[in-house]
């Protein structure tokens, strides 16, 4: 079951509470990732007027990821169904998301290379595996913490090759190098990069490889300077989400400032850059790990 | 590991982070000319052999008529079609009682796929073009809507910017010349550009190939101006030799051929195509303005008519179309034109109400019959709003002086004086001429007849001025009787 611990440790950095517990705060990070996934998947979708209707199949799983985790954060103490549910859904998110990924590798044959610029955006569907493993590795307890041995409320017991903290790590920055890719293949459709889509580029690279660095080594073995590294690195993804936010908003008006739609769906779409924000809100949620985890509410 | 130190992790990050930036700063020139190949290629119909035998061997219908019509298969080989996996059946296979299907190898195909077959995909192109005055509107005015099923009747109407009350001579009899010429005559005339908008068999309106050639289905051709050439040339709507007299055409057949043609939609900006096109000011997502397939969802009066009258929603439209402007042009310069060449569509008005009223008063008082085209005043009059008063009109929003001069109220005058003195003549005939009081043949010269229409305050709309929102249906002529005044309609 959810722990209410409020109490976090940043690695060795420092000790502090969370506004709300930490497990909580993860399943409502997921909460708002998959509904604004599969947002952003429709307006996607809908500029494509939804000419295949396997095009639909991501849409209804964000509000449905939505209701299990905010259920599941926002209750004082969900039953075992909820958590049922919610991994199921969750699970059905990885599905959509290989599904997803094998589709837009089908429109991508016969295209050469081209794909990786002008095609169904190969790595896109992905993110949804993303959300669906941080979503499950959210609703599970660790227990003991750093042994990988986890407690599913209602289905069971599952050993991990890594603990739950570098499964986390991991997913951050396996997502943090896939954005960085779609960064370089997406912004190549215009001819080249400017001064801002180098910075995201630069910026990928660097945090991918730190965060990926992080997740080689268990929390207890980060040092403080990794942990100052890593820590400046995910605030620096919010900074760098931010600015693309503004990039892509001051490419998509039109004269005067004035706003089309049309443009905002299909030119630089505005919500992109915040998954530098959203990985590094993540980072730093992560990176705050629970201090005190009562083993006996462990198992449901 | 001493705390005052870089970690280890940092220079690994810096290291492996300029290691990739460096293979990313070397392959940028080569990912985006890979970009412009590809989409130059789906553009300019110079498919890449992948496609080709992937879709010929995937295609049933290709395998045979790549021998029997080879360019048809060509075409669409070529096209982004054949690259997204659309087959031929995908548009040609239809139900067995499909009408106008007929029985194909086994199948039932139609011949020429009606814009239904377009539903599917680009339902929202489809949606805006059956709205617009290139769909039913198009044939309604070259046949009258007596062809029409009750369905397309009742779409016919439901279209907002029908004008249902015609005013102005000629208008509600031009289509008696598609019945005087004859159908021989008029499917390789009239139909072949009328027929953007043809009633189908199917119940749908309209051909999307009329714009959208097949089977190439090109996103360039059909954005280039020659397109709109197709029909939009001659005496009585001349915007292709406006727009080249234009500095608009000027720029675009001089630089044209290096403009970015093949941007996707939407995307556009004056760094790809930086001087006015047809589709840019009409259609494109451009400035301000999202794309659409309604050709007058930017316009504001209706120029074809003898006297012009505001569209439905006519301040609207002409803001979107000032969005479009405002890429290049400042908003004082835009209002400028606007003022001018409203003016010139006031004055045009003007007269050609005049000229009505000379047909009228013949025909009043049983000089002349009411039967169309029977006389050779009649073609006078027609001609005059329908060749040389649109030219004007069109002329002076579009940036063509020689054409709202001399093609256009040079020749308006110069018609207007030929009937006045033959409406003369015929009532003298008659033995009317000094029994009348009409206001035009009664002895006073033309140009102070003309110049009726010359006061400030009457025609020229000043800067400012509010148009009118219409409704459907309530067409208000543009004459100098209504010319908004200070945001005010007379």
């Amino acid at each position: 079951m959810i722990s209410d611990t409020r109490r976090v440790r940043l690695y060795s950095l420092a000790e502090f509470d969370l506004p709300i517990a930490w497990e909580r705060a993860l399943l409502l990070l997921v909460a708002m990732n998959a509904f604004f996934l599969s947002f952003e998947v429709f307006l996607s979708h809908a500029s494509n007027q939804f000419r295949v209707p396997t095009e639909w199949i991501p849409i209804p799983w964000g509000p449905l990821g939505l209701i299990t985790s905010t259920w599941l954060a926002l209750r004082r103490r969900a039953g075992n169904a909820a958590y049922v549910i919610h991994v199921l859904v969750m699970a059905l998110g990885i599905l959509i998301g290989a599904i997803g990924f094998a589709f837009h590798a089908f429109a991508a044959v016969g295209q050469g290379w081209d794909w990786l610029i002008n095609s169904a955006p190969l790595l896109a569907p992905l993110a949804f595996c993303g959300v669906g493993l941080v979503g499950i590795t959210a609703a599970v307890r660790e227990d003991p913490p750093e042994s990988g041995r986890f407690a599913i409320p209602g289905i069971g017991l599952a050993q991990a090759p890594v603990t739950r903290h570098q499964q986390l790590i991991w997913l951050i920055g396996l997502g943090l190098l896939l954005t960085t890719f779609s960064v370089v293949f997406d912004h190549a459709q215009e001819g080249g990069y400017v001064f801002g889509e180098w910075i995201a580029i630069v910026y990928g690279f660097f945090a991918s490889v730190v965060t990926i660095g992080i997740a080689l080594r268990r929390p207890s073995h980060v040092s403080r300077g990794e942990a100052s590294l890593f820590v400046w690195t995910m605030l620096l993804g919010l900074l760098v989400g931010v600015a693309g936010l503004g990039f892509h908003v001051a490419r998509d008006l039109g004269p005067g400032g004035a706003i089309v739609l049309e443009r905002f769906i299909d030119y630089a779409p505005v919500m992109a850059p915040l998954l530098f924000a959203d990985l590094g809100m993540l980072g730093l949620i992560v990176a705050a790990q629970p201090v005190e985890v009562p083993s006996e509410r462990a198992i449901a | 590991m001493p705390e005052h130190r870089p970690p280890r992790l940092l220079l690994w990050a810096v290291g492996l982070t300029l290691v990739l930036v460096a293979l990313v700063f070397v392959a940028e020139g080569s990912l985006s000319r890979r970009a412009e190949r590809s989409s130059s290629r789906i553009e300019s119909g110079a498919a890449g052999p992948t496609v080709s035998t992937a879709a010929i061997s995937a295609d049933k219908c290709a395998t045979c008529h790549a021998s029997a019509t080879p360019g048809i298969v060509t075409q669409h080989l070529d096209s982004k079609h054949a690259k997204s996996g659309i087959g031929c059946a995908n548009c040609h296979e239809v139900q067995a009682n499909h009408p106008g299907g007929i029985e194909h190898q086994g199948t039932w195909v139609v011949s020429a796929p009606t814009p239904n077959a377009c539903l599917g995909c680009h339902e929202r192109e489809t949606r805006e073009f059956w709205r617009s005055r290139h769909a039913l509107p198009a044939w309604a005015g070259m046949t009258g809507t007596d062809d029409f099923t009750p369905e397309q009747k009742a779409q016919y109407d439901a279209i907002e910017e029908v004008m249902k009350t015609p005013v102005g001579i000629g208008v509600s009899t031009r289509n008696s010349l598609y019945d005087i010429e004859g159908p021989m005559v008029t499917a390789a005339a009239c139909e072949s550009c009328h027929a953007i908008g043809r009633p189908n068999l199917d119940g749908s309106a309209g051909t999307c190939s009329s714009c959208h050639l097949r089977h190439t289905f090109s996103l360039e051709q059909a954005r280039k101006p020659e397109t709109c050439n197709a029909c939009h040339i001659g005496p009585d709507h001349p915007q292709w030799e406006i727009y080249h007299h234009s500095a608009h055409g000027v720029a675009y057949t001089t630089t044209g051929a290096n403009w970015n043609w093949s941007k996707a939609a939407g995307r556009l900006t004056p760094q790809d195509i930086p001087a006015a096109t047809c589709q840019v000011c009409h259609m494109s997502g451009f400035g301000s303005q999202g794309t659409t397939h309604d050709v007058g969802d930017r316009l504001s009066l209706y120029l074809f008519m003898p006297m012009s009258a505001w569209r439905p929603g006519a301040g609207e439209n002409r803001e979107r179309m000032k969005g479009v402007c405002s890429s290049c042009h400042s908003r004082e310069f835009i209002d400028n034109v606007y003022l001018r060449a409203d003016a010139v569509t006031a004055r045009v008005s003007g007269i050609e109400a005049e000229a009505a009223a000379i047909i009228t008063r013949l025909e009043n008082t049983g000089l002349l019959s009411k039967e169309p085209f029977d006389h050779p005043i009649k073609f006078e009059a027609f001609e005059l709003w329908h060749h040389w008063g649109r030219t004007a009109k069109f002329g002076a929003y579009m940036f063509g002086a020689d054409y709202t001069q001399w093609h256009g109220i040079y020749e308006m005058v110069k018609s207007f004086s030929a009937m006045a003195t033959e409406a003369e003549a015929i009532e003298k005939e008659g033995g009317l001429h000094d029994a009348v009081d009409w206001p035009l043949a009664k002895r006073t010269p033309l140009l102070d007849r003309l110049n009726e229409y010359r006061g400030p305050g009457r025609i020229m709309p000043p800067a400012g001025t509010v148009l009118p929102q219409q409704k459907p249906g309530g067409e208000k002529l543009m004459s100098p009787a209504n010319i908004p005044v200070h945001g005010v309609q007379k």
